[in-house]
């Protein structure tokens, strides 16, 4: 039973100011950064702003790596801000599942989280061999241990944000003999042997499919093995999830909001589109939606660290994604034609909606899963 | 399902366990048996009684209430916690006409005498209460109200009807909404007027839902006469006393509690051992369980939310909340009622109601478990409606949460 005492409210009561701040601090700096934030117009310089001038990229961090120490609801508020201002950036990748797979406790881990956190390196997970591996298999990555240095091969499919990585964080397989376990290594992105066919997303971002034709690595290059490696893999891949849930969230609530708004402007039939009442019920349900996938969220980010993480972030991404799909399709149907146009903002955000159902598994994986969980399967 | 832990203070977690050792000890198994027996929307008459007065034995009656009224004095919390507790318990379903509903608003609105003379009943359960707002043109759009009082002297006489009165049948009053006045905006002229059941002229007709169930009536007043000190409120001003009451009446805060008790008489049904287990293993039966499991588990999360927001003294969207709320308690409890009724296959066309509803014998031919899925879909088909029906919440909504 969780005892609260009165100075966890208090510490409960600075966290929540030091959130709001965070918040506020997102808002001041996205307010138009759209453009130069996404995709193939991604602009590094502005990327190390907010990371080393603005320390917004920290914020999650501990104090000791230059962060605010504000844990991972830090990372929801960002990622929630990110989704309400469409700038699809790196963040997810490169602090959200990065933090989870270097420790910080570690020099190496330490540097490499503070270098990311600074904006001067950006770190890419690639742990999926490909879309079906939502077990982490590692089936075609494999790894050779010799004594002096490893040799990669194999290739992972479709790894978002891999043009702008640095550096990859690649899960593989090392088999010794008999035995089998896995391995998370630090590979450079320049590194000889590492190829990558790029491609765009339909929400803006980039992404690879990656090739390793027998790239050598140094021991420094190992991060974590065995069991170690596997459940910072796994984690690193639910924390992504429940982040990208929050960046749904944001992505929904603007979707709302202009809708909102859009049927205060438009008059059809001689009063604005807001006085229709199929229309505001149809908006009213989308807020229900909304508060439903902001709820689930929450209860996920609070599960991240609890024996029942992967039955929670399922629950919250099995629900979002079906949120996703909802406020979406009825926010362009509630725009009508002008909502389906490309230069209508509407669009941006119904294409990210659709790429953030897809990013870890769909609604019928993640219920399924839910369902193993909880054992109603 | 997804266990959330609230996050109590000491004082909170020991206030929680004395709760539940109080359902361990008065909660028996014979008590449950019937309960799980129960269809309707609250338990009926005799079981209601039966559990009011065991909680107001232990000063539980009225949790809401202030304690110079005899209330309980719980907190927020104390209150979700109790509620939470209750429901998890599958303790019977109160009614609220009287403790929720009425005693509220005297407390807010009532003269000094009104309340020495019926907070006391209403705790103690000697009197029952029913609500008299709906009439057969005034539902939704309740401020059509026709139901009229007109002054005589001291007295009021009333003259009209309302319609879909829970309880009406066991009542010992009922407070009515009534016209007073024509002038004006329509809601400028309604009252809020307390009515002794026996009074002469009062006419009550039972309404039988589709289930077979009665918990609904008709209420006739033929020139009815009340003293106008049964009046709450000033005249004319009983549309802000109704609002009021409104807002009290939707949603206790832990309608998540309430939905987890449903979804546990549902896997009973669907047990391993019992005759409907063959529903639990169609796959596309166990998704619509889970995705309803997964939306109990926000629900319950917002819950603790909106509880942690009153706690630090927010309770700016609460009243927005309540109306979500009640929207996805509503939806929700539909959907359980569904799954009970396809989980137990054909048994479904079976007219169970003579037996629920005390008119026959259980019958050898029907496995218990199917004895209650039909009579609740059916029964639940009003959740959606009363209290303000989905329609209105939406409209409510369309002020508050998108504020056009």
């Amino acid at each position: 039973m969780a005892d609260m005492k009165a100075d966890d409210m208090e510490q409960q009561d600075e966290q929540r100011e030091l959130l709001a701040s965070i918040g506020d601090l997102v808002e001041r700096v996205l307010g138009d950064r759209h453009d130069v934030l996404c995709g193939t117009g991604f602009d590094r310089e502005m990327w190390e702003k907010l990371g080393g001038e603005l320390g917004l990229l920290a914020a999650a961090l501990p104090e000791a790596l230059g962060g605010m120490e504000a844990g991972p609801a830090a990372h929801a508020i960002l990622m929630e801000g990110f989704g309400r201002h469409l700038v699809a950036q790196p963040y997810l990748s490169t602090m959200v599942m990065a933090s989870a797979l270097l420790d910080p406790a570690d020099t190496g881990g330490a540097q490499w989280l503070s270098a990311a956190a600074q904006g001067e390196m950006i770190i890419v997970p690639a742990l999926a061999d490909g879309p079906d591996d939502h077990a982490l298999q590692s089936a075609n990555t494999v790894v050779d241990m010799g004594t002096e240095e490893l040799v990669l091969r194999g290739s992972k499919i479709l790894v978002r944000d891999a043009p702008l990585a640095d550096h990859f964080v690649v899960l593989a397989r090392q088999e010794n003999g008999e035995s089998e376990s896995q391995i998370l290594l630090m590979v450079a992105a320049d590194a000889q042997g590492v190829t990558r066919e790029d491609f765009q997303m339909i929400d803006g971002a980039t992404g690879s499919h990656l090739h390793f034709d027998e790239v050598r690595l140094s021991r420094s290059c190992v991060i974590a093995n065995g069991e170690e490696a596997r459940g910072r893999a796994e984690q690193a891949m639910d924390d992504g999830t429940v982040a990208v849930c929050a960046e749904a969230v944001g992505i929904m609530q603007a979707m709302l909001d202009q809708t909102i708004e859009y049927t205060k402007q438009r008059v059809q039939f001689g009063q604005p589109l807001s006085a229709f009442q199929v229309l505001q019920h149809r908006m009213v349900d989308m807020s229900v939606v909304i508060e439903q996938a902001q709820s689930i969220t929450q209860l996920a980010r609070g599960k991240l660290h609890s024996w029942d993480r992967a039955t929670a972030t399922s629950a919250c991404m099995a629900l979002v994604a079906k949120a996703c799909r909802r406020v979406a399709q009825d926010a362009v149907q509630i725009h009508g034609a002008i909502g389906i146009a490309d230069e209508t903002p509407i669009s941006g955000y119904f294409r990210r909606a659709l790429a953030i159902e897809k990013q870890f598994g769909g609604k019928q994986f993640h219920l399924q899963r839910y369902m193993k969980g909880s054992h109603l399967s | 399902m997804i266990e959330l832990e609230l996050k109590l203070s000491a004082e909170d977690s020991a206030f929680r366990e004395e709760v539940r050792r109080f359902l361990a000890e008065k909660f028996t198994p014979e008590l449950r048996k019937e309960t799980e027996l129960q269809t309707g929307v609250f338990a009926d008459g005799s079981l209601a009684a039966q559990w009011h007065r065991i909680l107001f034995e232990r000063g539980w009656a009225a949790t809401g209430w202030p304690e110079e009224y005899g209330g309980a004095g719980f907190t927020a919390t104390q209150q979700y916690i109790f509620n939470d507790e209750c429901a998890r318990a599958g303790t019977p379903n109160l009614p609220v006409a009287g403790v929720r509903l009425c005693g509220p608003v005297l407390i807010e609105f009532g003269t000094q005498e009104q309340k020495d003379v019926f907070l006391p009943k209403i705790l103690s359960g000697e009197h029952v209460w029913c609500q008299g707002y709906s009439e057969p043109q005034a539902g939704s759009d309740l401020a059509a109200l026709e139901c009229k009082a007109e002054r005589d002297g001291d007295d009021f006489v009333v003259n009209g009807q309302k319609i879909w009165t829970t309880h009406a049948q066991f009542a010992q009053w009922i407070f009515v909404l009534v016209r007073t006045s024509r002038e004006g905006p329509r809601q400028a002229g309604i009252s809020f007027l307390l009515v002794p059941m026996d009074a002469p002229g009062v006419t009550v007709r039972p309404i039988l839902s589709m289930s077979g169930e009665h918990e609904v009536n008709e209420v006739f007043f033929d020139e009815v006469r009340v003293p106008a000190t049964n009046l709450v409120g000033d005249e004319n001003q009983g549309w802000k006393v109704a609002k009021f009451l409104l807002l009290n009446e939707r949603g206790s805060g832990s309608g998540a509690a309430y939905l987890k008790n449903a979804l546990g008489l549902l896997n009973k049904i669907i047990a391993a051992d019992g005759p409907f287990s063959v529903a639990a293993s169609d796959p596309a039966f166990a998704g619509r369980l889970a995705e309803v499991e997964i939306e109990i588990a926000a629900l319950e999360q917002s819950e603790h939310s909106l509880l942690e927001a009153i706690r630090r003294g927010e309770m700016a969207r609460g009243d927005t909340l309540a109306s979500v709320h009640k929207l996805h308690v509503s939806h929700i409890m539909q959907a359980i009622t569904e799954l009970e009724v396809d989980a137990i296959g054909a048994y479904a066309q079976i007219d169970q109601g003579p037996v629920l509803f005390g008119k026959a014998e259980a019958s050898a031919h029907v496995p218990p478990r199917a004895m209650t899925p039909v009579a609740h879909y059916l029964n639940m088909r009003a959740i959606t409606i009363f209290g303000g029906s989905s329609e209105i919440q939406r409209n409510i909504l369309t002020r508050t949460a998108l504020g056009i």
